[in-house]
């Protein structure tokens, strides 16, 4: 053997354990590229889990239960199933309703392409942002009684129905124009009751009552009437905000409540839009994108006193926000990320922020909603703003949008921000840390 | 090899080699090499458009129990998943039973279940018995309709709601329960004690109509018993000389398919009940029971209502078709499928819709309703129609205030009948 080949036979070993290595690599990569979609080694058949005597009460891995419905649905179900997509993202509703959670929703195609306009600024139907309001969940309600469902009185049998109110309203839109302000409560469109369940509540009193004996049953008669009625014109919240933020032609009907107060108005649907960046009267304002960070920098450059108009900005993306914060704030934490499953809080830091940090003023009001809220939340908290104007919006969740493959999609809660108690105080911990 | 081939073919193989691990989930699972999951490694985010509708399933449960602000609890989660699956496809007969679901969907099935065999009411004093079944173990034991629970095993049940009183009642068979019961005329409670016992809840229930020679028959709903109870009720009824039959269909929900194909062999023999088309394209046809024709040798009427849907339009259009009986009430519910239920291991259960059905001579009368869920067309028509009045407290059953039964009546004396 020449010690040419023994090199070469050296090298060789070398490339072949190399391309060993790198072929376990390879799956080590693949692994934490994708890790929820492992491949299962055996696809569970449809017989597998039907019911026989000696198995009953075992738990259906979760690949398989998907798997055996699907096939069950194939081959029993009295229509064809082509659209495979639609199932699962019927799953992924079903998964989102049983939440119980208004600040989670599931967007049908057409929705959730409008919503992600709307996130961009452009609004369609009357021009305006709506919220379901209710209460919000304490627990997971059982699957049961989560149902998904569409029916009106099935919703009102299971109580709870949240009722659709504006959170904010396009400046110069269509519902801008009729007078309509952030708080109305939608309660008709075109003649069809949105179910609220303040309605079914006093329905039930009034039975109760009745049972006692302490009301005549006339009045209870007129009460159920009533409520009947409304009901076989009924329009869920969900679908009632469909019509009023969905389509640019056509008008609508719409009866809105303020303090108890009803008001019609007849409203033309037509495209309206707020404009990203700019200049208000002294103010900038912008919106949380990926551009935002990049516009703010430019615009407040050599600016020792700021002012930022922060309203009517009510779905900003969390990530661009926590960029924008590093623009005019300086390092530190500025309150906390907690959530209700158990776990020590995330805090929310500013690392390479704005060392020399300019004076910054606020305008914000109840449409300063989402990531803008937390923004004016977390910048009073150490008192490096000053907020003007009002009180901000209640809602400081932070949110994830997620699309499917066939054009829906949901928005999922991950967190609350928590303003930090003794802002001082956290200081203090950051800076010897 | 030349050195020029070497420098080719050494990485060339490498790479193959990497490329080989990376991908081999994709040939494993006999599908082309996935390119998303390239795009996934250089920080692509988008989901991508190809994806399974299995790993979007699995992937947005991942997600929601890993990020979702609340905790979550997973098997209902899952069971939420399944049962938005079955949603999906926009049939509301189609669903998924979660397993204590699909217990009381067997139990109302079967109509049985375990207890002392009474229907309760709210009371002042406790729990009113609004009805004891004759067969049932509370009435050997001694309680009779309208008496009063006041105890449930010395303790006092007075204030507390119906439901929790019934949970205490309620218990595995062959156990003993004590009450302490007020009877009807009483003002001091007995003891009675009660072995429960497996209950057959009745389904047929009536009487004669007072003032009248009319009987009364409301059936609740299509279970297995139901044949027999209603050939033991029409029996009763006949004993006591009837001229005429008033059968109550209204908020009956349906039950079993096999049931309605027994009932309408009361009156007709071996016809056709209804055609069912499966989604293979075949078909088969469900025939009365042969051998159980009774003899109505009086008219019969059938009172029904939009809540009348499955085996009990079946029922009732079977006899509007072959001209036995006259319908009278609103338009039935119109639900002209059938479903199977398959039990699934973990004890939750599919309720499928596998087939539609067409009647004899009304045909299809499936419901259909525009996007805002009022009904366009569909259900069983009425020979004669006549709407529900609430202006009154109506108790049905009581021609006073029932004006669908006096109505029935009205039907049942133009006949030329008493």
């Amino acid at each position: 053997m020449t010690k040419g080949q023994t090199t070469q036979n050296i090298l060789l070993a070398g490339a072949c354990a190399l391309g060993v290595g790198l072929f376990f690599g390879g799956l080590q990569l693949r692994d934490r590229t994708d890790p929820l979609q492992r491949v299962q080694r055996r696809e569970a058949s449809n017989e597998d889990l039907l019911a026989s005597r000696d198995q009953k009460g075992t738990e259906i891995p979760l690949g398989d239960f998907y798997n055996a419905m699907t096939d069950l649905l194939k081959h029993e179900y009295v229509e064809a199933i082509t659209d495979d997509q639609k199932l699962a993202s019927g799953a992924v509703r079903g998964m989102i309703l049983s939440l119980g959670d208004p600040r989670c929703t599931f967007m049908d195609a057409k929705e959730f392409r409008a919503y992600l306009n709307a996130r961009m600024g452009n609004y369609e139907g009357i021009g305006a942002e709506f919220g379901l309001r209710g209460s919000a969940p304490t627990a997971q309600k059982t699957a049961s009684s989560a149902e998904p469902s569409d029916d009106p009185r099935e919703a009102i049998m299971m109580g709870h129905v949240p009722y659709l109110a504006v959170t904010m309203v396009v400046p110069g839109g269509p519902a801008d124009k009729a007078g309509v302000k952030p708080g109305d409560i939608v309660s008709d469109i075109d003649g069809h009751w949105v179910v609220d369940d303040a309605e079914i509540v006093r329905f039930d009193k009034a039975r109760k009552l009745f049972a006692d004996k302490k009301i005549p049953f006339a009045t209870v008669s007129k009460l159920q009437k009533d409520l009947r009625l409304k009901v076989e014109r009924a329009l869920m919240p969900a679908k009632a905000k469909d019509r009023l933020a969905l389509g640019t032609m056509g008008q609508v009907a719409v009866v809105w409540k303020r303090l108890g107060v009803s008001r019609k108005t007849v409203i033309q649907k037509a495209p309206s839009a707020i404009v990203p960046f700019g200049v208000k009267n002294g103010a900038l304002a912008f919106r949380f994108d990926s551009q935002a960070a990049g516009w703010l920098k430019e615009a407040i450059k050599g600016k020792p006193e700021i002012t930022l108009d922060l309203r009517n900005n009510v779905d900003g993306d969390f990530g661009a926000m926590r960029k924008v914060l590093a623009v005019v704030a300086p390092d530190g934490t500025y309150g906390t990320l907690t959530t209700r499953r158990h776990e020590t809080p995330e805090r929310l830091t500013v690392r390479d922020g704005n060392a020399h940090a300019p004076k910054i003023v606020l305008r914000v009001d109840r449409t300063t909603r989402g990531a803008a809220a937390i923004f004016a939340r977390a910048l009073e908290s150490r008192h490096l703003a000053t907020l003007v104007g009002g009180k901000v919006g209640d809602d400081l969740s932070v949110k994830e949008v997620i699309g499917l493959p066939d054009g829906t999609g949901y928005t999922l809660v991950t967190s609350e921000y928590r303003p930090s108690g003794d802002a001082a105080k956290v200081a203090l911990v950051e800076d010897k840390s | 090899m030349s050195t020029y081939k070497k420098f080719v073919t050494v990485p060339l193989g490498l790479l193959a080699c990497g490329a080989f691990g990376f991908f081999l989930r994709d040939v494993e699972g006999g599908k082309a090499p996935s390119l998303e999951a390239v795009g996934r490694l250089v920080g692509v985010k988008s989901t991508p458009l190809t994806i399974s509708a299995g790993a979007v399933f699995r992937q947005n449960y991942n997600r929601i129990v890993a990020d979702y602000e609340m905790p979550v609890k997973e098997t209902e989660l899952r069971y939420a998943g399944i049962g938005g699956m079955l949603a999906s496809l926009g049939d509301p007969h189609t669903i998924f039973l979660p397993p204590r679901a699909a217990q009381a969907f067997s139990d109302e099935t079967s109509a049985k279940f375990f207890g002392v065999g009474a229907r309760l009411g709210s009371d002042a004093l406790g729990a009113k018995a609004s009805d004891v079944f004759e067969d049932g173990p509370a009435y050997k034991a001694g309680l009779r309709k309208n008496a009063v629970i006041s105890t449930v095993d010395g303790k006092s049940v007075v204030g507390l709601d119906i439901d929790s009183i019934v949970r205490k009642i309620k218990g595995p068979e062959g156990t003993s329960v004590r009450l302490g019961v007020i009877q009807v005329g009483a003002t001091k409670p007995v003891t009675i004690v009660i072995r429960r016992a497996r209950i057959t809840t009745p389904t047929v229930s009536g009487d004669v109509i007072s003032g009248t020679r009319f009987g009364y028959l409301m059936i609740t709903q299509f279970s297995e018993p139901t044949a027999l109870q209603f050939d033991r009720e029409v029996g009763k009824l006949e004993r006591q000389g009837i001229k005429g039959l008033v059968i109550d269909v209204r908020g009956n929900p349906g039950g079993l398919l096999t049931t309605a194909d027994e009932m309408v062999g009361r009156f007709v023999d071996d016809k056709p009940v209804a055609r069912l088309k499966f989604r293979s394209g075949s078909e088969q046809v469900e025939r009365s029971a042969s051998g159980k024709v009774h003899d109505f040798n009086y008219p019969v009427v059938i009172l029904l209502d939009e809540d009348s849907a499955s085996a009990a339009e079946i029922f009732s259009g079977c006899l509007k078709d072959y001209g036995k009986a006259t319908l009278i009430g609103t338009r039935s519910y119109g639900k002209a499928s059938v479903q199977n239920v398959f039990p699934l291991i973990d004890n939750s259960s599919a309720k499928v819709t596998i087939a539609k059905y067409y009647l004899p001579s009304s045909g299809y009368i499936g419901r259909k309703v525009d996007e805002d869920g009022v009904m366009i067309s569909g259900g069983l028509e009425p020979d004669v129609k006549v709407q529900l009045t609430t202006d009154v407290l109506v108790n049905i059953g009581d021609p006073k205030t029932d004006n669908q039964l006096a109505k029935a009546i009205e039907v049942l004396k133009s006949r030329g009948l008493p």
